[in-house]
């Protein structure tokens, strides 16, 4: 939107396999640790692969005072939300009504959905509809709103694996149309037999690891939690002297229009949103310092992105940092999309890339520099981080350190 | 910029294309007992479903799987994008988008993926139903049908769905991003949905009284559960101009708000913020009232609020198509549209008095339209309003 109102972050907050705040996820992140491993929650018998990014002390997640939803998807965005906002350290007594929030999630309150859905089929006695409103999909947005007193502009998204960045490009829109001062914004899911069921069944998930760029790479793994951001009008958050992450200068969201599950394999749909939020943000292809991958290991998506990234970037492509942080992760569905962005800002902050792990043998059809297996410093001005997911949803920020 | 409508299409109780159109001047019924179903042991036996509802008549495509939800979708947008004239062709589409809402999705679809998982173990997951079962399955496979690559959104927020997805439109052409927009929202009935929802407290009869959908009454005891899908085709004036097309109405200002009767004032006023204007230039309201004890409570006090003691005629069109959930804001849109056009605004036969002191449009009415609020309003999920204006 051509309106004049800067937009920055000023908190995040960080639920995942690496740990349940965000020093825990950057930290492992830049020590090259990864957050996967056996599912311990359900029985994962008949899944192609028995490992996970599964959050392994859920009883552990500090939620806001008054807030105790029962179901974890929820818990997660409860608790990224309560250190996103703590983070930010905005005053008392704002007006609520310019708080916005937009979450997006795919699967919703997916263990409500289980024991509905179970009872449903096998039990009438049993079903219980407040299950089935747990697992609607505002459910999390609606106890947020609430608990932290953000009463303003309200949206729930699900854009499969593009939902998370799909939120932050929401609330960049709604404060540049003036329409909010500040927007909690991001992505959550939790792990379910029923989303990995039918992953698995998509030929999305490797039996073996998952390593992104790599010539052997076979698949993705999947995993849980929630990264949320406080985005703020950057006027609003320089009058009350907020320290500021940096700026989100541009957005887009798209669709291949292609096929549902089968990437389009020029990778036109992403090369189209990389080029539309570099448009947004009147950034240059030649001023991207790193790219933020979505990268999730699987055959085709990896190169459809790297064709992509160089399809836009040219000659730029092969000069700089393109690492995926999903090997450190597994793919938190709705949550990856914000817990990159925030990777992203914090790499800007610390002058660090997090690496690409599990990267063992090059791939000529990924022929990027994707930091492999061990981060990197150096000094990063403008990162971009790019979604898609199945459905054919994409979706690229462009995120800039806060200048005058 | 200026936004204009060039398109709608409808499928609801009352009528599906044309059908709805003249069904809104017909003071025509939606709401009677389920008959696509079994309600089984709930408690109500009302529902306002898409009467022989056939996917071939409005595609000309062969699909092999397609949850109704799905199915009610791809209907609206072929219906919407015909009214418009809009045909995009494949990879000619990356300004041309699609902006969706949906409460409950393919819900269907997913109770079905989850029985077989169940039965067979998750190795014999199908892929197929999961494919199918995401709530933004339909707006994806809509994103195919028509080639529709640009801006591109799917909200899940009850009631209030379809108004965001309106919203975003919206704002995706005034910021220049897509020089077209298809945007809506659907929702289908189905057991799983009809039998979840009605231990949930929100279905009449509710405690006492006798079941039916009655909006702003005192004896309203919750809301009927209906069935449908609507599309709109937005675009910029200038476009619309270049390709010769008929406008059929204007978006003159949107708003979003919170939840509850705060959120409804607080995106009534945006939304006449947007447009410029004050209350007093609105000919009409679209309610988003669905026989919601308190819902309808909190919208009514949120109209005294911002139109004072100004009596201004308020259409419950739910009372006729039923409460659809994730197609309702883009369906009253639809309605809202044909009123600005015909001068007419609609209401469902044998509407009781309202409980609040508002103009509750109980016969088919003749007025001269030229501003009229939609609202879209969800208790949880927020609340969004639009004002549209004649062409």
């Amino acid at each position: 939107m051509a309106g004049n109102q800067r937009v920055v972050v000023t908190g995040i907050g960080a639920v995942c396999c690496l740990g349940l705040s965000v020093p825990e996820f950057w930290e492992g992140l830049c020590a090259g640790r990864s957050g996967i491993g056996p599912i311990a929650r359900f029985d994962t018998t008949g899944l192609r692969n028995p490992c996970a990014g599964e959050i392994k002390h859920p009883e552990a997640l500090r939620l806001p005072a008054g807030a105790d939803p029962e179901d974890l998807a929820v818990r997660f965005a409860l608790a990224a939300a309560r250190e996103a906002v703590a983070d930010a350290a905005l005053p008392q007594g704002g007006d609520p009504g310019r708080r916005g929030i937009v979450f997006s999630t795919n699967f919703g309150g997916a263990h409500a959905w289980e024991r509905f859905a179970t009872a449903w089929h096998t039990d009438p006695a049993q079903v219980r509809s407040a299950d089935l409103l747990r697992f609607s999909f505002e459910d999390a947005v609606a106890i947020a709103a609430t608990a932290l007193r953000f009463l303003g502009p309200r949206g729930t998204l699900s854009l499969s694996c593009s939902s998370g960045a799909a939120s932050v490009a929401w609330a960049m829109d709604t404060i540049r149309a003036g329409r909010a001062d500040v927007m909690l914004a991001g992505g959550h899911d939790a792990l379910s037999l029923s989303s990995l069921a039918g992953l698995s069944a998509l030929r999305t998930v490797t039996a073996e690891q998952i390593r992104p760029f790599d010539k052997n790479r076979s698949g993705t793994l999947f995993g849980e939690g929630a990264g949320m951001l406080v985005v703020e009008a950057r006027d609003h958050a320089v009058a009350r002297g907020a320290r500021i992450y940096g700026e989100v200068c541009g957005a887009a969201v798209n669709n291949n229009a292609y096929h549902v599950t089968a990437p389009d394999k020029q990778g036109e749909g992403l090369a189209a949103a990389l080029r539309a939020a570099l448009g947004d943000a009147e950034v240059p292809p030649e001023a991207v310092d790193y790219v933020n991958a979505h990268a999730t290991g699987t055959k085709y998506h990896d190169a459809v992105e790297t064709a992509a990234i160089k399809a836009v970037l040219g000659a730029r492509a092969g000069e700089i940092p393109v690492s995926s942080i999903k090997a450190a992760t597994a793919h938190p569905m709705a949550a990856a999309g914000s817990l990159e962005a925030i990777a992203s800002l914090l790499a800007l902050r610390d002058g660090i890339v997090p690496p690409t792990l599990n990267y063992e043998t090059p791939d000529p059809a990924c022929d990027l520099d994707c930091v492999p297996n061990i981060a990197r410093r150096t000094s990063l001005r403008c990162v971009v981080s790019l979604s898609s997911g199945i459905g054919g949803n994409n979706a690229a920020l462009v995120l800039r350190k806060d200048e005058p | 910029m200026s936004v204009v409508i060039t398109g709608t299409g409808a499928l609801s109780a009352i009528g599906c294309g044309p059908a709805f159109a003249s069904a809104l001047a017909g003071c025509t019924p939606g709401i009677a007992e389920v008959t696509g179903f079994d309600p089984g042991d709930a408690p109500s036996v009302l529902a306002a479903e898409v009467p022989h509802f056939s996917i071939e008549e409005y595609l000309t495509s062969a699909k092999t799987y397609l949850d109704r939800s799905s199915a009610l979708a791809l209907a609206a947008g072929a219906l919407a994008l015909r009214d418009a004239g809009v045909i995009v062709a494949p990879g000619e589409g990356q300004r041309a988008g699609l902006s969706f809402g949906t409460a409950y999705g393919c819900l269907e679809t997913m109770g079905g993926f989850w029985a077989g998982v169940q039965e067979k173990g998750a190795r014999l997951a199908s892929s197929l139903l999961f494919t199918h079962s995401y709530a933004n399955t339909p707006v994806s496979l809509a994103s195919i049908e028509f080639n529709l690559a640009g801006p591109h959104g799917c909200f899940c927020a009850g009631a209030a769905s379809g108004g965001h997805a309106l919203a975003d439109a919206v704002a995706q052409v005034a910021a220049g991003r897509a020089d077209v927009m298809l945007a809506g929202g659907c929702e289908a009935l189905s057991p799983i949905l009809y039998g979840g929802l009605s231990g949930a407290g929100v279905l009449s009869p509710g405690d006492d009284g006798p079941e039916g959908l009655r909006p702003f009454a005192a004896s309203r005891n919750g809301t009927v559960l209906g069935e449908g899908a609507a599309m709109l085709v937005v675009e910029p004036e200038g476009v619309a101009a270049r390709r010769g097309v008929r406008v059929r109405a204007r978006v003159l200002g949107v708003g979003p708000g919170g939840g509850g009767a705060v959120g409804a004032e607080a995106a009534m006023r945006a939304a006449l913020a947007d447009a410029g204007g004050g209350p007093g230039e609105v000919d009409a309201v679209f309610a988003a009232a669905n026989g919601s004890p308190e819902g309808d409570a909190a919208e009514a006090g949120a109209l005294e609020s911002v139109f004072g003691g100004r009596w201004i005629p308020v259409v419950a069109l739910k009372a006729m198509v039923g409460e659809t959930l994730g197609a309702s804001g883009a369906l009253a849109a639809a309605a809202a549209v044909h009123a600005l056009e015909e001068g007419l605004l609609p209401a469902a036969p044998g509407m009781e008095a309202p409980e609040f002191a508002l103009d509750l449009v109980r016969a088919p009415r003749r007025a001269s339209l030229r501003r009229v609020l939609v609202n879209s309003f969800d208790a949880r999920g927020g609340c969004v309003s639009l004002l549209l204006g004649a062409a």
